[in-house]
């Protein structure tokens, strides 16, 4: 086995979870505190930012979507369904993830700001080093 | 005193004929006028040969064997509409002028497009055939030729350093026998380059200053100075005969500095070499035109000066200062002179006034009144390019494409560059045209113009403006694209619509559209704030007025807020065509406290991430070299002073970690 490719340096839980909603605060759509499973409908929500957990629950990644055509389904699911397909790293190690789904007219300025925000709050890199297109 | 021997570093004069003095050596001689005779009577009574007697004249004395062109080949050399006849020889520098308007300059001097444009550094007007010679006929004042004649030289001795006067003139110059309509007594006629005026100015620029009776002393300003610098101009006007005199004068200067013997000083060495140089620079090779047949015998010679002209962009390819401006500029001129030869400018009547009206360089204010424009209104004329040049036919379309020398589809940034040089025109004396330029050079114009047919109506006043305005809230096609075309040169020319600068986000707050100033525009016309916003941009413009703004909340144009400038102003708009005109999100104005904070700390916790990673990098870096040995305690103790002081630090402003027992 492998070296995990995917690993945090903070669970999620649901007190961080309350922080970051805070962060979120004017253009949060819906405070959903608790972790779907990562191929779970995750709602209707048009733009979001996301934060994927490992099998430890630990905080490993967080990314945005603020598409530009509208999902069938929550952007969310729909924009980790790609990152899951894409990377088999990414299949076998997210386990769940947490979504603050935003405002359909929240400014894209401020979506890119909250993901930044948030992964600094999480000691999140920008780019995993370790992470390799498979 | 012992003779020196010539040192390493002496210019030595190179051999240009097969003449020598009496020791054997090479010497540079002016021949006698009766040598020109024959070669007069030869070129006279050649077919191939269409010049008057004066003009070769002029080319047969200015050569420096001018026997040899008795019995000299004619060469033939295809332009697009015919055939030029040349021949080759070398000529002395000096008995050759420069060019009557050096093109590199096309896209800096003033026009006469511009209604504001005041006498200094005009553009001269294009140069005319002749009935039956192959001469360009100049027709502007003789003043102005001068002084444009001696602005070129000095830009291009700057601009453009050659090395002459070490070496030869290599390549050689094409020259064209012009006329004047002079009427002071200067010369009438004159040879001219076409091509080679950056070596031809540094040819007479390594002549050393000249005793003043070697030029027209009324030429010079202060009788105490008793050297001249020798200008273009001082050679322009001067007689054939005078002229052939100070080339002689020069000569003999030059060898008797250099037959004296050598001291071996440096200052020696360089003296000898400034005329050295002098004489290098005194002679260069030529191909001069010395006639023209136009493929259809009817045109006669209505058709060369375009012939002259299309060599030059051929000739400027190697590595050398052409800048596209300039190029496009003569691209353009080429172009409208095509499709006013080609009867595309519609009937002579109408075409004339279009032609001189488009080029910009004369008639000008005439020529739009003539077409029924206000000639005192420069986005008018500049709109008419836009017209003109957005046109669409067959025939068009193939006579554009082979000026512009390409093979491809005459897709909006092919159009674009000839376009932005005639319509700038308007402007060349008023302002400084560098940063408009900079903006329509993204493309200025957008596919709508090209696919329908629209014309420049005479909008001229701030009524005429709102009628158009009210057309083009109706979708009226034609208004459309006017009221587009007219207000996106306002605010270009305003400074108010700008290339996308790296800025330009930080200004706006937030996303913008980056694309070309065409493409803006037709956002613009797509939405009513745009076309109200370009409409009064037309008007404000006009008036001299600063532009104001969309207010949002409001519903109404208002002044700009007093710490906008162009760039803050070409943000907002072009943020306005990516986002709308929409009232803005709350909050964006200014963060607040607690967000700056937020902010600060996202750095910090950004760079301690990126601090983490590069302790990473050495122990990979370590583990692929296999380094076992331990830091040494003096080179990482500072370190752990500093990740304790963090730590430290960070609690005294953090929450106390909290303890699950």
């Amino acid at each position: 086995m492998t070296a995990p490719v995917w690993s945090g340096v903070v669970t999620m839980t649901p007190d961080r979870y309350a922080a970051l909603a805070h962060l979120a605060r004017p253009w949060l759509e819906e405070f959903r505190c608790c972790p779907l499973g990562i191929d779970e409908d995750s709602g209707r929500e048009e733009r979001a930012v996301y934060i994927v957990v490992n099998a430890d629950g630990m905080a490993c990644y967080a990314g945005r979507t603020r598409p530009t055509r509208l999902p069938r389904r929550g952007a969310a699911v729909s924009r980790l369904r790609q990152h899951t397909a894409s990377a088999r790293s990414k299949y076998e190690e997210w386990a769940r993830c947490w979504v603050l789904p935003l405002q359909p007219d929240t400014p894209d300025e401020f979506v890119d700001w909250l993901e930044r925000t948030i992964q600094a709050r999480l000691g999140l890199p920008r780019q995993n080093r370790r992470w390799r297109r498979s | 005193m012992p003779e020196f021997e010539s040192a390493d570093n002496e210019i030595q004069v190179i051999p240009v004929t097969d003449f020598r003095n009496v020791d054997g050596d090479f010497e540079h001689r002016l021949p006698p006028p009766s040598a020109t005779t024959n070669a007069e009577e030869y070129l006279q009574n050649h077919p191939d040969v269409h010049l008057s007697d004066e003009a070769i004249r002029r080319l047969v004395q200015g050569a420096v064997e001018p026997q040899d062109l008795e019995g000299i080949r004619v060469e033939r050399h295809r332009v697009e509409t015919g055939w030029l006849m040349v021949i080759s020889y070398r000529a002395y520098s000096p008995m050759v002028s420069l060019a009557i308007e050096n093109d590199r300059l096309l896209a800096e001097v003033s026009y006469a497009a511009d209604p504001h444009a005041a006498d200094v550094r005009k553009a001269l007007a294009m140069p005319r055939p002749h009935t039956e010679h192959a001469v360009l006929i100049h027709p502007d004042a003789y003043k102005d030729i001068e002084e444009s004649v001696d602005r070129s030289a000095k830009r291009v001795l700057t601009d453009n350093p050659q090395e002459v006067g070490e070496r030869l003139v290599e390549r050689p110059l094409m020259l064209v026998p012009v006329t004047f309509k002079s009427e002071t007594g200067e010369p009438a006629d004159d040879l001219t380059a076409v091509d080679g005026n950056c070596r031809l100015a540094f040819c007479y620029h390594r002549i050393p200053p000249v005793p003043r009776g070697w030029v027209d002393d009324s030429l010079i300003g202060d009788a105490s100075k008793k050297r001249v610098v020798l200008r273009p101009s001082h050679l322009m006007r001067m007689s054939l005969e005078r002229r052939r005199e100070l080339v002689r004068k020069v000569i003999k200067a030059a060898y008797s500095r250099l037959k004296a013997p050598r001291t071996g000083s440096s200052a020696d060495i360089r003296d000898r070499n400034k005329w050295a140089m002098a004489l290098n620079a005194l002679t260069i090779p030529v191909t001069v035109i010395v006639g023209y047949r136009d493929d259809n015998a009817q045109r006669g010679m209505q058709r060369f000066p375009a012939g002259v002209r299309s060599l030059l962009l051929r000739m400027n390819t190697g590595g050398k200062v052409f800048a596209d401006g300039a190029k496009n500029a003569v691209k353009a001129e080429e172009i409208i002179n095509g499709l006013y030869d080609e009867g595309l400018l519609g009937p002579e009547a109408q075409a004339r006034p279009t032609r001189d009206a488009l080029i910009g360089r004369g008639d000008v204010a005439a020529s739009m009144e003539g077409l029924g424009f206000n000639p005192e209104l420069p986005d008018l004329r500049f709109a008419l390019v836009m017209q003109h040049l957005t046109y669409k036919s067959p025939r068009f379309n193939a006579l554009v494409r082979s000026k512009l020398q390409t093979e491809g589809n005459l897709v909006l940034s092919r159009r674009n560059g000839p376009i932005v040089e005639l319509g700038l025109r308007s402007y060349s004396a008023s302002m400084p045209t560098n940063s408009p330029r900079t903006a329509l050079e993204t493309i200025c114009l957008w596919q709508d113009l090209v696919d329908n047919s629209w014309v420049v109506e005479n909008i001229d006043t701030d009524t005429k403006v709102d009628e158009l305005l009210g057309r083009a809230d109706t979708g009226e096609t034609q208004a459309t694209l006017l009221l587009g075309a007219l207000g996106m040169i306002s605010l270009v020319m305003s400074g108010h619509l700008l290339a996308a600068a790296g800025s330009a986000e930080a200004d706006a707050g937030t996303t913008i559209a980056r694309t070309s100033v065409g493409l803006i525009t037709k956002g613009l016309l797509a939405q009513r704030e745009g076309r109200l916003i370009l409409a009064d941009a037309i008007k404000r413009v006009r008036a001299g007025l600063p532009l104001r703004w969309w207010d949002t909340e409001k519903q109404e144009l208002v002044e700009q807020k007093t710490d906008w400038r162009g760039s803050t102003y070409n943000a907002m708009l072009r943020s306005a065509v990516r986002h709308g005109w929409k009232a803005k999100a709350p909050g964006k104005e200014k963060k607040t406290p607690a967000e700056q904070e937020a902010d600060k700390l996202t750095v910090f916790q950004e760079q301690l991430s990126t601090a983490v990673d590069r302790l990473r990098d050495l122990f990979e870096l370590r583990e692929k070299n296999g380094t076992t040995d331990k830091l040494a305690w003096v080179e990482v103790e500072a370190s752990f002073n500093q990740i304790d002081d963090i730590a430290d630090d960070l609690r005294l402003i953090s929450e106390r970690k909290p303890r699950n027992r």
